[in-house]
């Protein structure tokens, strides 16, 4: 009975597990004496450490193995260590959990079975490595995204609308954050923010692009975080006449200003406005999400007509005591008055609470995924490859008969014969996950990379870092695919039916399960051939689309996304602002572009609206040609408006015509280029010049001006995975300071990155207030889009998995008739010795296998053509189109192929047999 | 044969205790007297060792207070023990023979 001072319940269960016989519970008791003891003394806590502590201790270990070691070598039997791995004999051990039957030895037969079946070893490894490091990762991934986020995050919660009709998120305006603040009373500290980039200057010149949050200072309240220096925005700050201010972040402070303690009261520029530094955040705060600047939210609502407000992410704490649901209610109340007293903008608009984090992580939307149906998916993708491994592992069984009956016959219960096989499977197992945990580190860093550059900004509280919960669940799922591949096999394998043969030594010890066998390769076989030509053909797809080059010497560019600050004006004041705004960028783009070419290393400047790749899509008809019919208003095209020395910078050749000239940019001019494949695919390869082709919308509104085609180019196509540019395209002339924001394209020579300083430097010398966005070298800003990323990194980790399976598959399919074919091995004897002719024996193994092999292949044909239909449409939709034609016939091909070479080692092996060898093992 | 110092120390702490030589009180008479504070598993670690080599064994006796009336195991040193254990004392004597502190 555990007194009111009982060590611990689950450490001291664990050390009477460790601590095995009279001197084991002799030295338990001990422990658990000496923390009463402790525990009286110096109080529960240090007691539980100290006891705890014995764990991690070398001492414990060493007396563990001591006493096991004692154990096994008193009255349990002796113990070989041949290969053969003579087992330890019967534990009368009913009751027992099967781990207890294991012990170090097993551990070092497993790693001895790794060294001895290298194939099975890297096959099996292989397939569950990757699949527990996919599932893993996605544990991983999915945890940070649900999991509640720390204090003080825990109970801040976000408020948007939602649109009732379309059931998506629509923007907040600062004007429904100021009724939501003044009249919700079950949150605290509503506060509204904003995100602008701008140029952040120092006094010693440098200059970047930085992102900051013009915030309400309730924000700070809400975190409860005092600042390192100085004071966080105050209400103060947010006054018209205030001066600019703004608060730093660490980092910030660190890394532009040395750690500056005088930071406080220093001017910084951020855009054309001088700041003044009034305090610096400490080391790893961030709000709203990973921001290191805060203004503060100066708007005047006066300023602005209803439904032209600044759009903002409102955010408050929930009151003391008060539930989500509640909140929920509340703001409904007030969704509805704000709906009815303003039915023209709040008609559909339904303000929705949330948990803080499930704003940022898109679970908000109220359909997240049910946690316990994701874990079991995760789980789920486990057990494919090792059912696999697990057929590998029972042909291993099968061909291990004689030594099983050895151990057998010794004495060695079918208990603990299914504990040592499952320890050999736990032992590759481990190994694996090993390796899975460095694929599942490396892959979250990447998907949390993604995370972040899709967003814009990652959320602070996200870290990046595998958590224990997902090397715990590891280690779960890698006992769970030792328990698939080891344990099951081996309960099959020591059946009652082959443990009573086994018990003879000298009797014939192979397992009689030809029609198992028979079934098993039946199925392996159609499993393969009907799902991996589509996963094949599929992930194949995938990574040539994601591996494809530009068309184009990409590598030779840098550009940039050009863009001018600007706010959002007053209502009374939008057009004139507006219209100022963008003579203004007219005049800086035509002048940064002449700076640029003057620039001895640049060899050629050009802009467009969007670079290769990134033209949008359009419907167009073309005239004298009829409709495009079908659900479409038009044939679809990518439509790009580029400089008039676009197709000269980038060495695109014309085909017939002209290039764009400057009369092309004078006001009614109607001039169009199309592309090599907009001839092929909208005209039929037919004559383009002097034809006219039309922007037609979707829905009712009106088509577009008619334009006159004056050029066909060669095609220009980045061949970036994301972009699926399979259209033809249709350009149109574009003057500088036409378009906002504008892409920049500049030639450099081979190594464009080195260029990027100085032309940032250009830009910021003219004014201040421009920014150069996403300034790389094109083939970088190809290869690391975010969505190319996306598309790469699934495309490896489908072919990663498919290619795992394809092994296993495989091997599976090899191990399985092999073991068939050496069953026969004594009816392969006797017919030897009965004098049968060897063409004749081999024909009946090889029709046997080609049976069983083709029955496979046209089981798995019936699935795989049904199911490469059904894939066809959504892979088609991901721009990949997978070609099962080829793929199938070659799966089949090499399954039956396998198979077939798996049988030839063991026949040839029994037509080897000698008379006297049939007679010696009494066969005849 | 030879013997390590916590070897040793254990053997006279078996000796020093006699018929209470039991785990508990061993570790408890090593602190006490030679101010060695020793893990409960180490102290049943080289209890072990000393066993199969020979040097002391144990038998289990009825409890009795203490241990809440549960029966424990006491050890006594074995003739071979007490034999390394005066090897051990002489090795000891005959290398401090002439030595002279500076």
């Amino acid at each position: 009975m555990r007194g009111p001072r009982a060590a611990p319940g689950l450490l001291s269960r664990i050390f009477r597990l460790l601590f095995t016989g009279p001197l084991g519970d002799e030295a338990c008791g001990d422990l658990e004496q000496e923390y009463s003891k402790r525990r009286a003394a110096r109080g529960r806590v240090l007691a539980t450490l100290w006891y705890a502590g014995h764990l991690f201790a070398p001492g414990t270990w060493a007396l563990v193995f001591k006493l096991r070691r004692r154990a096994r070598s008193r009255g349990m039997g002796s113990v070989s260590s041949s290969a053969s791995s003579v087992g330890r004999p019967r534990i009368e051990a009913s009751g027992r959990p099967l781990w207890l039957d294991v012990s170090w030895l097993d551990v070092k037969l497993g790693i001895r079975m790794m060294v001895k079946y290298p194939g099975l070893t890297l096959v099996g490894g292989f397939g569950m490595a990757v699949a527990i490091a996919i599932s893993g990762g996605s544990f991983d991934v999915f945890n940070d995204v649900v999991r509640t986020p720390p204090p003080p995050l825990d109970d801040v919660v976000a408020m948007r609308n939602w649109n009732a009709v379309t059931g998506r998120p629509v923007t907040t305006s600062l004007r429904d954050f100021a009724t939501w603040r003044d009249a919700l009373e079950s949150v605290e500290d509503v506060g509204a923010s904003r995100w602008i980039e701008r140029n952040f200057i120092t006094d010693d010149g440098r200059a970047e692009p930085v992102l900051i949050a013009d915030i309400t200072p309730s924000a700070f309240r809400l975190m409860r975080v005092a600042p390192l220096l100085g004071r966080p925005l105050v209400e103060g700050d947010a006054h018209e006449e205030a001066l600019p201010v703004v608060v730093i972040g660490y980092d910030v402070w660190r890394t532009r200003f040395a750690s500056d303690p005088a930071v406080v009261g220093r001017n910084v520029r951020l855009g054309s406005t001088v700041h003044t530094v009034v305090g610096v955040m400490p080391d790893g705060f961030a709000f709203p999400l990973s921001h290191h600047f805060w203004t503060p939210l100066r708007a005047d609502l006066s300023d602005y007509e209803r439904g032209r407000e600044p759009q903002v992410e409102v955010f408050g704490r929930l009151g003391p005591g008060v539930t989500l649901d509640r909140a929920q209610h509340e703001l409904t109340t007030i969704g509805m008055r704000q709906a009815a007293a303003f039915p023209e903008t709040h008609e559909h608009l339904r303000p929705r609470i949330s948990s803080y984090a499930d704003r940022w992580t898109g679970n908000d939307d109220g359909n997240a995924a049910p946690v316990g149906l994701a874990y079991l998916l995760f789980t789920t993708l486990l057990l494919v490859p090792c059912a696999n491994v697990a057929i590998l592992v029972y042909a291993r069984t099968a061909t291990r008969q004689g030594e099983l009956a050895v151990r057998n016959a010794l004495g060695a219960s079918r208990r603990r014969i299914v504990a040592q096989l499952f320890m050999e499977s736990l032992v590759l197992a481990t190994a694996a996950a090993a390796v899975a945990l460095v694929l599942a580190r490396l892959a979250v860093e990447q998907m949390h990379g993604l995370m972040a550059d899709m967003d814009g900004i990652p959320p602070f509280w996200i870290d990046v870092a595998l958590s224990s919960s997902t090397v715990l669940y590891v280690v779960g799922l890698t006992v769970l695919a030792a328990v698939v591949a080891g344990v099951l096999p081996a309960v099959q394998a020591t059946g009652r039916r082959v443990a009573s043969g086994l018990r003879q030594l000298g009797a014939d010890t192979r397992m009689q399960l030809g029609r198992t066998w028979t079934v098993l390769i039946v199925a392996q076989v159609a499993a393969s051939v009907a799902i991996l030509p589509a996963a094949v053909s599929v992930a194949w797809a995938s990574v040539r689309s994601v591996i494809a080059q530009p068309g184009f010497a990409a590598e030779e560019f840098l550009t940039a996304r050009l863009v001018m600050d600007w706010e959002t004006p007053s209502s009374g004041e939008a057009d004139a602002y507006w219209r100022d705004f963008y003579a203004r960028f007219r005049e800086l783009h035509a002048e940064v572009m002449r700076r640029l070419e003057a620039e001895p290393a640049v060899s050629g400047v050009t802009y467009a609206w969007g670079l290769p790749g990134q033209e949008s899509p359009a419907f167009v008809e073309v005239e004298g040609m009829p409709p495009a019919g079908g659900s479409t208003p038009g044939r679809e095209v990518r439509r790009g408006w580029v400089d008039v020395d676009y197709f000269d910078v980038f060495d695109v050749p014309i085909l017939a015509g002209r290039r764009f000239d400057s009369r092309d940019l004078d006001t009614g001019a109607t001039a169009t280029i199309v592309s090599r494949t907009f001839v092929r695919q909208i005209l039929g390869d037919n004559n383009a010049l002097g034809r006219r082709v039309r922007v037609v919308p979707a829905g009712d509104a009106e088509p577009g001006p008619w334009y006159g085609i004056v050029g066909v180019v060669d095609d220009l196509r980045s061949n970036a995975a994301i972009y699926q540019e399979t259209e033809g395209r249709l350009y149109h002339p574009m003057a500088p300071g036409q378009a906002h924001p504008v892409k920049l394209a500049l030639r450099v020579g081979s190594t464009p990155a080195t260029f990027a300083g100085r032309f940032r430097e250009i830009t910021i010398a003219l004014d201040p207030t421009l920014r150069l966005q996403e300034l790389l070298p094109l083939d970088e800003l190809y290869r690391t889009h975010p969505m190319q990323m996306t598309a790469r990194f699934g495309a490896w980790t489908l072919a990663l998995a498919t290619l795992s399976v394809l092994f296993l598959s495989t091997a599976g399919i090899y191990a399985l008739t092999s073991v068939t074919v050496t069953q026969r091995r004594r009816e392969i004897g006797i017919r030897v010795v009965l004098g049968a002719h060897p063409h004749r024996i081999l024909g009946s193994i090889f029709s046997r296998a080609v049976v069983q092999l083709v029955l496979g292949v046209a089981v798995g044909i019936l699935g795989a053509v049904p199911l490469a239909t059904y894939m066809r449409p959504g892979a088609l939709e991901f721009g990949i189109a997978p070609d099962t034609h080829v793929v199938l016939p070659a799966v089949a091909a090499l399954m039956i192929a396998a198979g077939l070479v798996a049988a030839i080692g063991p026949a040839r092996r029994g037509l080897r047999i000698q008379p006297a060898e049939v007679l010696k093992e009494g066969w005849l | 044969m030879n013997l390590g110092e916590l070897q040793q120390m254990t053997m006279l702490a078996v000796a020093r205790l006699d018929a209470e030589a039991y785990g508990a009180a061993i570790r408890d008479e090593l602190q006490a007297v030679a101010g060695r504070k020793v893990a409960v598993p180490t102290v049943y670690v080289t209890l072990v060792r000393l066993e199969e080599q020979g040097l002391v064994e144990s038998t289990e006796v009825p409890g009795a207070g203490g241990r809440g009336g549960r029966a424990r195991r006491v050890f006594r040193l074995t003739p071979a023990g007490w034999q390394a254990l005066d090897e051990a004392r002489v090795a000891m004597s005959r290398m401090w023979a002439g030595v002279v502190r500076p």
